[in-house]
């Protein structure tokens, strides 16, 4: 198979997983259970508040906060982890608080890091009144704050840079010197060490910065923020990549030390510090999956190596890409074409290879990640899953025109005469600049769309019964009609809006009359946050219309709701509609 | 090369390895932890 075929076959099979993709679950801090539960009216005023995750988040990290219709803070201590269970957070409560409704609002770190919070209403009976409309708060400061942002792509890509320009400098350009006189690797070099050492700066304040916005603290609140650095499984796995990195920064500076590229072959010395070398970036890249997504995403024994792949092969290309533009910025005029017709035909077979790695384990992790098919487009971490694919779609595209185009004019060169500098190869060299430098820039802006993605929460397991919906209402009054195992259905929903009573019905008739003395549940499910389920009882308040006041719609989104109808005579059936509420 | 430089730069590549070997324990426990 030509090159070109390769890609091309690369590009099919990418579409074709993408195309058959199954219904796989990931897992942030998910609320199972709480108490009070959501929207019960109490006769007695509970004297805490107690959630229980899916696993065990950190109390220091965490924020409850219990208000009533004024907005006061019913709280009277801080959030503790609960002595019987460890996954359970206890806030304790105002005594003897008034009947009337209250707000509870939650906001936890997953285990991964990531900042999940969440909101439900309870009311002190026996007769707390109509629900009001609560004022929720939100707390912006999530994981994709901007500074967050940013100092976490600087942070991947100085360690990519750097761990990609080891590869290329050790592997790929290490013959230079010895093939093209005149030349050396010192710029290379040079420019490693510079990486090396934006890295090992980067994490640091990376981390300081993650903790502070978990913890809501100043980033300048070091003193407060270091001892936090190890407390979550996020924070100590970026600890740990720190003192690998660190590691891999000086077996590569002794590598540098006692490499001699004017032997061909290695002494025992190169061999056994480009090894440590070697194994310290290993670690390096397996840590960012193994205490983020990757961690979390069931396989896990496929999905930590598949992103531990997916970050070398992203690696290697990038500073290649880097260290070729360096390599032409730095070179002799005069031997420009011959340096770069030794390395950039190598460079662009380990390039290839790259490419097709990471279109592979991208490919994989997308399905891995993805609860349904259209979460791609219907999704913030989809969207983001799209325009990295497109941005590197584009990048292989000018790859593709240097493998094709300027990788066999210079090779044309240094196979020919000595200098090496035949006019085609200059254009051919100018050309190569251009299309490395904007694919550079290309990959550079892949990396922060991953920075983006890895800060994102992945759609949750509901988000896939958006695809078993008999139809999507909303946002204002509802009033859709659908058919279901021959009953005709009407759901009303007023206003429809969220944090406020809404009042919901379901007219159901079969042959044009009425169906009385059903069995009618109604259950919530918001596909877009991780909330504890909802149920309600409807009642018939007219022949065949079954209805309920409640305030279920918590937050703003799209809410799954399932009228779950038991018909007197008949099969049971559910209906789904997702139902979009505003504020 | 004299013997001394062989035996330093023997130390230190030895040394460096044993870094490696050190980040490479850390990150598989990582891994161990995450999985089991």
């Amino acid at each position: 198979m030509t090159r070109a075929g390769r890609i091309l076959g690369a590009l099919v099979a990418v579409v074709l997983c993408l195309a058959v993709m199954p219904e796989v679950a990931s897992a942030h801090a998910y609320l199972i259970r709480t108490s009070p539960t959501a929207s019960r009216v109490l006769n007695t005023p509970p004297r805490q508040v107690s959630l229980t995750y899916d696993e065990a988040v950190e109390p220091r990290f965490a924020i409850i906060s219990v208000t009533n219709v004024d907005g006061h803070q019913e709280t009277t201590g801080p959030v503790r982890r609960s002595a019987a269970d460890p996954d359970t957070l206890v806030v304790p409560l105002r005594p003897r608080l008034p009947e009337g409704w209250y707000l509870i609002y939650w906001r936890a770190i997953s285990v991964d890091g990531h900042p999940v919070q969440g909101a439900f209403t309870y009311a002190v009976g026996p007769n707390p009144g109509p629900a009001p409309k609560f004022a929720v708060p939100s707390i912006s400061a999530g994981a994709t704050a901007p500074n967050l942002l940013i100092t976490r792509w600087v942070m991947f890509l100085s360690v990519m840079v750097a761990i990609g320009l080891f590869a290329l400098r050790f592997f790929v350009a290490r013959s230079l010197p010895r093939r093209v006189d005149g030349t050396g690797l010192r710029a290379l070099s040079v420019a490693f060490v510079a990486a090396s050492v934006i890295g090992v700066l980067a994490i640091p304040v990376y981390l300081d910065f993650a903790i502070a916005s978990d913890s809501l603290r100043s980033v300048f609140d070091v003193g407060a923020l270091v001892p936090l650095f190890r407390v979550t499984a996020f924070g100590r796995g970026y600890v740990d990549m720190m003192l690998c990195f660190a590691l891999f920064c000086v077996a590569a500076w002794v590598a540098l030390l006692v490499d001699r590229p004017d032997r061909r072959s290695r002494s025992l010395a190169e061999i056994l510090a480009q090894t440590g070398a070697l194994l310290a970036a290993g670690a390096v890249l397996v840590l960012p999956g193994a205490v983020g997504h990757a961690g979390q995403t069931s396989p896990r024994g496929l999905s930590v190596p598949v992103d531990w792949l997916h970050l070398i092969a992203g690696s290697v290309w990038l500073g290649g890409l880097v260290g070729l533009l360096v390599l032409w910025f730095t070179a002799d005029s005069r031997r420009r074409v011959a340096a770069l017709s030794v390395v950039v035909p190598r460079f662009s077979t380990v390039a290839l290879g790259s490419v097709a790695l990471l279109l592979t384990t991208g490919t994989i992790a997308t399905i891995d990640h993805m609860p349904a098919l259209d979460a791609l487009w219907d999704t913030g971490y989809g969207v983001a899953i799209l325009v990295k694919i497109a941005i590197l779609l584009v990048a292989m595209a000018v790859a593709a025109g240097n493998l094709l185009s300027t990788r066999p004019r210079l090779a044309a060169a240094g196979g020919g005469s000595s200098a090496g500098d035949g006019a085609d190869a200059v254009r051919a060299a100018s050309l190569l600049r251009r299309l490395v430098a904007v694919e550079a820039v290309l990959v550079a802006g892949a990396v922060f769309v991953a920075a983006l993605l890895s800060s994102l929460a992945p759609p949750p397991p509901a988000f896939a019964k958006q695809n078993a919906a008999l139809a999507s209402v909303g946002p204002g009054t509802v009033a859709q009609t659908i058919e279901r195992a021959g009953y005709r259905l009407q759901v009303l929903v007023s206003p429809n809006k969220a944090a406020a009573p809404d009042s919901f019905a379901l007219r159901i008739t079969k042959g044009g009359q009425p169906v009385r003395h059903a069995d009618v549940t109604l259950t919530f499910n918001h596909t877009e946050m991780q909330m504890p389920q909802q149920q309600y009882q409807l009642t018939e308040t007219r022949p065949g219309v079954y209805s309920r006041r409640a305030p279920a719609l918590i937050m703003v989104g799209k809410w799954a709701l399932a009228f779950n109808v038991s018909p007197p005579g008949g099969p049971p059936f559910t209906a789904l509609i997702i139902d979009e509420a505003n504020g | 090369m004299s013997t001394p430089q062989i035996v330093l730069r023997l130390t230190l590549a030895v040394l460096v390895l044993v870094g490696g070997i050190v980040a490479a324990v850390v990150a598989i426990e990582v891994v161990r932890t995450v999985l089991s």
